[in-house]
């Protein structure tokens, strides 16, 4: 496809995209396109912002008596705090995340359907956060079908992001890194919260081979291999 | 002039009380508000609002300025919620023409720090009321209901390439009149 074309087919996409109504397969598309051409990048920001205006229109009304201290309440950590941090990079770097492949909030969701070059493609056109190495890599089921994507950070902590397709949710139970020597590292407190997860690893990215996204039964959901 | 928008939700990132108290106070109006002009049940709306606020503390790293202000971001999150919300009651009918009837209430009189924000509505408003009913329907039903193209298809009982350039039109058209309202 020639890049015109490309063009003309992203900017048909492009509202759906910018409303959250589009499915995996569109999504991904233009996101591999909206990547590398900055006039699409722009088309894809003027219409987010309509669609973010439309919800601006919404009457204010004030919540029932009680409301701020039933969410305050649900947010106190009762968990011990130090793993809300495991989740908690720089702000700047998973905003670089964000931008590059337009995760919304909420929807939070990738669709990868191309192949591991679109990786390769995705690790050459992002943006660097601050000067440190960051790529994309597809989570495969075991017929090597896409089902997710795998960001990933080296830096002090290298930190990685999975998003799971929602047909594959529910089957994930837990996450297993697997390092370049062999060992098999459970990642503790690791669930999927609209089919996200993030945080930092406990070793280095060029020592990680995979990771197992693991159902139940102990059988690999998902893997991404490095 | 208080802490920024910004700081608050890092406050909220970082389980700080009255940060999180004071994020919650300042965006509470607005999430309940949406929330409730989307499910319409207030019970629901309460529900919705709440959850939302915990997803935004939950992945407050996520916030990217570039795209949008804190505030359309949570907005962005009780939408969600609240469209898994109504997917689930699906006995609720989705009512677009009930929907914009809400939407036309008249900004209350806004501070001279609100009226940038009150003029920006404004021309949202007027420029939805540029479409053509089908179309101002297929965008309300995607914007506020999170109905995908297929979906507005059935709800519509319309072809899906119908739906899908009824959706494409309608924003482009609000695109094109953004663009001129802002050249005034």
């Amino acid at each position: 496809m020639s890049a015109d074309a490309r063009c003309d087919e992203t900017r048909d996409l492009l509202p759906e995209l910018a409303l959250g109504i589009a499915d995996g397969a569109d999504r991904a598309r233009i996101l591999a396109h909206v990547a590398e051409c900055a006039d699409c990048r722009r088309e894809l920001e003027r219409q987010a912002a309509i669609a973010d205006g439309l919800l601006l229109l919404a009457p204010e009304h004030e919540p029932p008596p009680g409301f701020e201290l039933a969410v305050l309440r649900e947010i106190e950590p009762s968990q011990p705090v130090r793993r809300r941090r495991a989740f908690l990079p720089r702000l700047a770097f998973v905003g670089a995340v964000a931008a590059a492949v337009a995760i919304t909030a909420g929807a939070m969701l990738v669709g990868f359907r191309d192949d591991r070059r679109l990786a390769e493609h995705y690790r050459a056109t992002l943006a660097q956060a601050e000067g440190t190495y960051f790529g994309a890599v597809p989570l495969t089921d075991p017929a090597g079908r896409p089902g997710g994507v795998l960001f990933a950070y080296r830096g002090a902590p290298s930190w990685i992001l999975v998003t799971v397709e929602p047909e594959h949710r529910a089957a994930v139970a837990r996450a297993e890194l697997v390092a370049r020597d062999g060992r098999r590292i459970p990642i503790p407190g690791f669930e999927l919260a609209s089919g996200v997860w993030g945080g930092s690893l406990p070793l280095d990215l060029r020592d990680l081979a995979a990771v197992h996204l693991v159902g139940a039964d102990g059988r690999s959901v998902l893997v991404a291999t490095f | 002039m208080g802490t920024s928008d910004e700081a608050l939700l890092a406050g909220l990132a970082t389980g700080d009380r009255d940060a999180s108290a004071a994020f919650v106070r300042r965006f509470q109006r607005r999430a309940f508000g949406l929330a409730r002009t989307i499910v319409g049940d207030p019970g629901t709306a309460e529900d919705v609002a709440q959850e939302a606020f915990v997803r935004a503390w939950r992945y407050a790293a996520s916030y990217d300025a570039r795209r949008g202000t804190v505030l359309t971001w949570l907005l962005t999150i009780v939408r969600n919620v609240a469209v898994d919300r109504v997917r689930v009651r699906q006995a609720e009918p989705l009512d677009p023409e009930l929907l914009e009837s809400k939407l036309r209430l008249q900004d209350e009189r806004a501070t001279p720090d609100e009226q940038a924000a009150v003029v920006e509505r404004d021309h949202v408003r007027s420029a939805l009321t540029t479409l053509p009913e089908e179309q101002r329907r297929a965008l309300l039903l995607a914007a506020y209901f999170g109905r995908t193209a297929g979906e507005i298809a059935e709800l519509e009982s319309i072809p899906l390439g119908t739906a899908k350039t009824r959706v494409r039109t309608a924003m482009r058209r609000m695109r094109d009149w953004m663009e001129v309202s802002d050249e005034r």
